[in-house]
């Protein structure tokens, strides 16, 4: 069974890659140096290469939220609320706090990033079991509030006024993670995502949380009668998925950014749903699933760099991916094919 | 106040159209989540098309085309390869966000705005002698074709669904499908018929956006689809449930517009308003558990 | 001139998800104008037998002939039209329909611009069903009907699509003496009708008192058949199980011990709120002693169960488990208290399918000391737990890492009875423990409760299957309408049909002097 979903995945992920083959090929002038540009670019040098793990970070830690909401049989769509809102604190504390040591501050506000996430996303797990509110909509709903409001902020009260475009103001550059490959933008944080993978890979496995959120996930009417507290394990659940959104967004900005940019983060929601769905909720392989899809985004936007075709190619493929993953009959459907070609 | 009442029954018709595609699909037993991407796909082939051919039928029929071709690709996902529906409803949504864009860019060389002077106008229709009616007369006259048939909608939906063999079929394959089956009646062929009538719909909704308007944005949707799902769910499987939510929707938004064009308040934040609206009926509809330990 | 209605010959039937043989060069053959039981234990194929007539599952292979001409019936509806009609066990209605639009469904017949006519389908409907003295209110709401008319409702679906051959399956599993006689009568005015009835059932009185002929299978083959007057009880049986399986009373004579659960006026609000489903319900188990409750299923016992092991909420009154009161506290408190639960629903409740064996055992202690330390689970020490009980309880699996859905339906109860009783509880309550099982899993299942019941346990068995209640409980209550209307010593005189009539309350006025 496991082999047959591994194989399912694979295929996937080649028509996937194959249909961004096809339309470039049909929408580019050059199809050969974008195709070039698209598989290649991202390893060509090292600016382009370290982009692209920097650009997996942030999907690491939105992937490893989706996959434990879906592990308790939850839908968190509202990671890009979460995260966004989570960073704008985050940012907000350490601009107004930046005379404390890096060594205070930074663990504090990761921990209250976490939190912030956290509460929101506990918040739809809330309404879901004690109002039966589905938390696929109610995260929503809340998240385009959350983006909208983040904006007015960055807009308004929070707006550099030096600043070219709605940001907020830079805090100090100690707080900053370090590069570890320049010229590219990848930052220690990269060892943060993996340590947090890690730990939670450990804890899915062998903790008591972990068993509660599995076995709850796969079977809610067994677990209550086995007295499982389901309830409180959804929220929990949902805690968690919100707060490593959150730290998704401050160590973004921690690693990148400097301060917060209005729209910096857009995707990261929708990739990191994906990035579950390839890792089929297991936290080690998310890291892979992470790096997959910022290989997509960092190859359209190479591409797009050197030759006439529009990053949103990353965005087909993408979907292409979510429409065949979790499609079971895919592989009978391709056993098929091949006996109906074989006879003739 | 009636100038109000007339932004509310206009911002409520994408909302109400996409809600009634949304219902069959609910009452076949499957929650389309796909709904925001088909109206997003509609709305932009739907004017792009209007504006080429100069004929608004011909734009509406593409819209309504690309939106079913979407439905399909949904049903034959989720009926016959077996994938979850909610992952492939987030896809058509991808999808069509993407695919919008990248037809902007390529079609029309851009990824912002795009006003399309030649597609024809959606002329308001006055009705003749209501429109002269005082207060009334403005509530009743003065909407464009879409408008009028998104409430007709209702109505014939209405029918269909309670009273004829057809409805019944369809709500037995929704609230118990191993009965229907026991009796004949095929799910796989209610639910893709299901899927495409919500095509169907969400097309006209999409179209009822841009096409007023003449105008495609990126993104234009802006949550609509979701806000359309909710009024499905609290429609409680009755296309008069789900006019009632529309319409409470549709003030939200009518709320919002009219109070980023006449107070200071920051158009952001007023964005937030049918979001917030719309979370707020949800949770207060919400039924609580009842007889059950924590 | 074909002597036989229906010939179902050579049918060979295997299930693809999980291999298993259904049925092996089975046939049948029927003639017209009789009933015709099919009897087996459970698992024997008797119902595949006739989902396959009734084109809801494939045969692999074999041929089906109806009035001599072959049928291939890929489809419910297609053997609609050929005039097959099945009444099922778990009855298919939609509940917010009414009788009349449960009756037409899927042939409903359009007037004018498509539409119903609700008038004309409500008075076929009456008219059917005064023809066929099935008496039933076309406009009632299917939710409020009771297990017989729903039957009706099904008969009536038959009829109203002109089904010469009508099939029940179990169609007495939820029915009372009363309603059983009721439904025997139906059979012979349909038989006079000129219908062919297949009558499949394991209850061999019944098979006596209403058939003509009789084919018994068993694992899947057609192992005798012919008229039923050269049969006997012992020999059906024989040939069902294939050997001597005996069930003897096996109540207890014990003398009256202490009570260590007791239940005083109980009272559990219904769904909606307003009205209680169960009405002050009092009793007691003593050590060692196993208290049955019968009744048809729906006057209240599956509440007042959930509410007993913690499920549902209690509205008033008090359960107590030896001196502790434990009314309402949560389902872990329940169960640490020492009370365990074994639902009817063994695939959704009381087990987890998609979990292996090792998870479905741990599920209710995995959080206690001997397992696990500072929040972190030791899984060699599950493991060998596991192990160990798969031993005691011969479970057929290779692993306590093999996927419970993998099982079949009596190593799934093991795995939960080897989960429930290895908590070493005081009270067990246990509901439908046999359902669907077959001879050697039910045999292994009253064992089981029968040493519990050595060992000094309490056991409240709730079953609609009067022989299992009579087979092991040392008292006997019935249930009515939410209420105790009766609690009967489990003596030699008692007999069947007296429950019966308490299950349908005809006695309900007469509680006080029972008790």
């Amino acid at each position: 069974m496991k082999n047959a979903s591994l194989l399912r995945t694979f295929i996937t992920i080649m028509v996937a890659l194959g249909i961004g083959i096809i339309v470039i090929a049909f929408t580019s002038s050059e199809p050969a140096n974008a195709i070039k540009s698209f598989f290649i670019g991202p390893f060509s040098n090292v600016y382009f290469f370290g982009n692209m793990l920097a650009a997996s970070i942030p999907l690491m830690l939105t992937g490893l939220a989706a996959s434990i909401a879906f592990s308790a049989s939850a839908f968190n769509l509202g990671l890009e609320g979460q995260l966004y809102i989570s960073a704008l604190v985050g940012t907000y504390i350490t601009w107004k706090f930046q005379g404390l040591s890096p060594f205070i501050l930074i663990p504090l506000v990761l921990v209250i990033s976490f939190f912030t996430g956290g509460v929101i996303a506990a918040f739809s797990g809330y309404l879901k079991v004690r109002r039966n509110v589905n938390e696929l909509i109610s995260s929503l709903l809340i998240s385009y509030t959350l983006m909208y409001m983040g904006d007015f902020f960055l807009e308004g009260p929070f707006k550099d006024p030096l600043a070219g475009l709605a940001a907020s103001p830079y805090f100090d550059s100690t707080f900053m993670f370090s590069k570890i490959l320049p010229p590219s933008d990848l930052h220690t944080g990269i060892f943060i995502a993996i340590g947090i993978i890690i730990i939670v890979y450990f804890v899915m496995k062998k903790s008591i949380v972990g068993f509660e959120i599995t076995l709850t996930g796969r079977n809610k009417i067994f677990s209550k009668y086995a007295g499982i507290p389901v309830s409180r394990v959804t929220v929990v659940a949902m805690l968690m998925s919100g707060g490593f959104a959150g730290l998704a967004g401050i160590i973004d900005i921690y690693g990148i950014h400097g301060r917060m940019i209005r729209g910096y983060s857009a995707g990261y929601g929708w990739n990191g749903i994906a990035v579950a769905l390839i890792a089929r909720n297991h936290p080690l392989l998310v890291i892979p699933a992470a790096i997959f899809f910022a290989y997509l985004e960092s190859g359209a936007n190479v591409a797009s760099l050197f030759s006439d075709i529009t990053p949103e190619i990353a965005r087909i493929i993408q979907a292409a991916v979510f429409y065949l993953i979790t499609a079971e009959g895919l592989l009978s459907f391709i056993k098929a094919r091949k006996e109906a070609v074989s006879n003739g | 106040m009636d100038d109000f009442m007339h932004t509310t029954i206009t911002m409520m018709t994408p909302i109400l159209l996409a809600a009634l595609g949304g219902l069959f699909t609910e009452l076949s037993g499957m929650l389309n989540i796909g709904l925001e991407g088909m109206m997003l796909s509609s709305a932009f082939l739907s004017v792009y098309v209007a504006s080429i051919s100069n004929n608004l039928l011909i734009g509406i029929a593409a819209g309504l085309g690309l939106s079913i071709i979407l439905a399909l690709i949904m049903a034959y996902l989720s009926l016959n390869l077996k994938a979850n529906v909610f992952i492939v409803g987030l896809a058509t949504n991808l999808f069509a966000s993407g695919l919008t864009v990248f037809l902007l860019y390529t079609l029309c060389n851009s990824k912002g705005t795009v006003f399309f002077p030649k597609a024809p106008k959606l002329d308001m229709i006055e009705i003749p002698v209501i429109h002269n009616i005082p207060i009334l007369g403005k509530i009743i006259s003065g909407y464009n074709i879409l408008d009028y048939l998104a409430i007709v909608l209702v109505f014939v939906c209405f029918y269909i669904i309670f009273k004829t063999p057809y409805g019944y079929h369809l709500r037995a394959v929704g609230k118990d499908s191993q009965t229907a089956v026991s009796v004949g009646i095929s799910v796989y062929k209610h639910r893709m018929i299901a899927f495409v009538v919500s095509g169907l719909f969400a097309g006209l909704g999409g179209a009822s956006l841009s096409l007023p308007l003449q105008t495609f944005v990126g993104g234009m949707t802006n949550g609509r689809g979701w806000i359309a799902l909710v009024a499905v769910v609290l429609g409680r499987g009755n296309p008069i449930g789900v006019l009632g939510a529309s319409i409470v929707f549709g003030i939200a938004s009518a709320l919002s517009n009219t109070l980023q064009a006449s107070t200071d308040i920051s158009p952001k934040l007023l964005l937030t308003v049918p979001f917030l609206v719309t979370l707020a009926v949800m949770i207060i509809y919400s039924t609580k558990r009842s007889n059950e330990d924590a | 001139m074909n002597k036989y209605m229906l010939e179902m010959r050579n049918i060979c039937k295997t299930y693809e998800d999980n291999g298993v043989v259904a049925l092996y060069n089975a046939s049948l053959f029927v003639r017209k104008g009789t009933v015709h039981a099919l009897v087996g234990e459970n698992g024997a194929g008797k119902t595949t037998m006739m989902k396959i007539l009734c084109g809801i599952e494939k045969k692999n292979k074999g041929h089906i002939f109806l009035n001599g001409k072959e049928l291939e019936p890929k489809s419910a509806k297609e053997a609609f039209k050929a005039g097959i009609g099945m009444v099922q066990q778990h009855f298919r209605l939609i509940e917010d329909f009414t009788v009349a639009e449960n009756v037409v469904l899927g042939k409903e017949r359009s007037g004018r611009f498509g539409f119903i006519n609700r008038k004309k389908i409500i008075e076929d409907v009456a008219r059917l069903s005064h023809e066929s003295r099935l008496e039933l209110d076309p406009e009632l709401i299917s939710a409020n009907l009771s297990a017989g008319q729903r039957q009706k409702v099904e008969i009536l679906r038959t009829l109203y699509r002109g089904a010469d051959l009508i099939i029940f399956d179990e169609p007495t599993t939820v029915l009372t003496e009363q309603e059983i006689e009721e439904l025997f009568k139906i059979m012979r005015t349909l038989k006079k009708h000129g219908k062919t009835i297949i009558f499949i059932t394991h209850k061999l009185d019944e098979v006596f008192k209403i058939s003509d002929e009789v084919t018994i299978l068993r694992r899947g083959k057609n192992i005798a058949s012919g008229d039923i007057n050269n049969f006997d009880r012992e020999k059906i049986s024989y040939l069902m199980v294939g050997e001597d399986i005996d069930f003897e009373k096996r109540a207890s004579k014990g003398i009256k011990k202490e009570a260590v659960f007791k239940v005083e006026d109980l009272c559990i609000k219904g769904r909606d709120d307003l009205v209680d489903e169960v009405k002050g319900v009092s009793f007691e188990i003593a050590k060692g002693e196993i208290l049955g409750i019968a009744g048809i299923a729906g006057n209240g016992q599956l509440q007042l169960v959930e509410a007993l092991a913690g499920l549902k909420k209690v509205s008033s009154g008090k359960i107590m488990l030896k001196d502790r009161e434990i009314t309402n506290l949560k389902v872990r408190e329940i169960r640490d208290a020492g009370l365990v639960y074994i639902p009817e629903d063994r695939m959704n409740e009381g087990a987890s399918c998609e979990s292996s064996i090792l998870e479905n055992i741990m599920a209710t202690k995995y959080y206690k000391r001997e397992f696990s330390q500072n929040g972190w689970i030791d899984r060699r020490k599950s493991y060998t737990f596991a192990n160990k009980l798969i031993k005691k309880y011969e479970i057929k699996a290779s692993s306590p890492s093999v996927k419970v859905g993998m099982l079949s339906g009596g190593n799934i109860q093991k795995v939960i009875i080897a989960r429930e009783f290895s908590s070493d509880p005081e009270v067990l309550i246990v509901c439908e423990p046999t359902w669907g099982l077959d001879v050697r899993s039910t045999k292994f299942v009253y064992d089981s409760l029968c040493e519990m019941r050595a060992d000094g346990k309490a056991i409240l068995l709730v079953s609609s299957n009067l022989d299992e209640v009579l087979y092991l409980a040392d008292r006997i209550l019935v249930m009515y309408k939410g209420e105790l209307v009766a609690s009967l010593e489990n003596s030699k005189e008692l007999t069947k049909s007296l429950i019966g009539e308490y299950m349908m309350g005809l006695h309900s006025k007469e509680r006080s002097e029972v008790w």
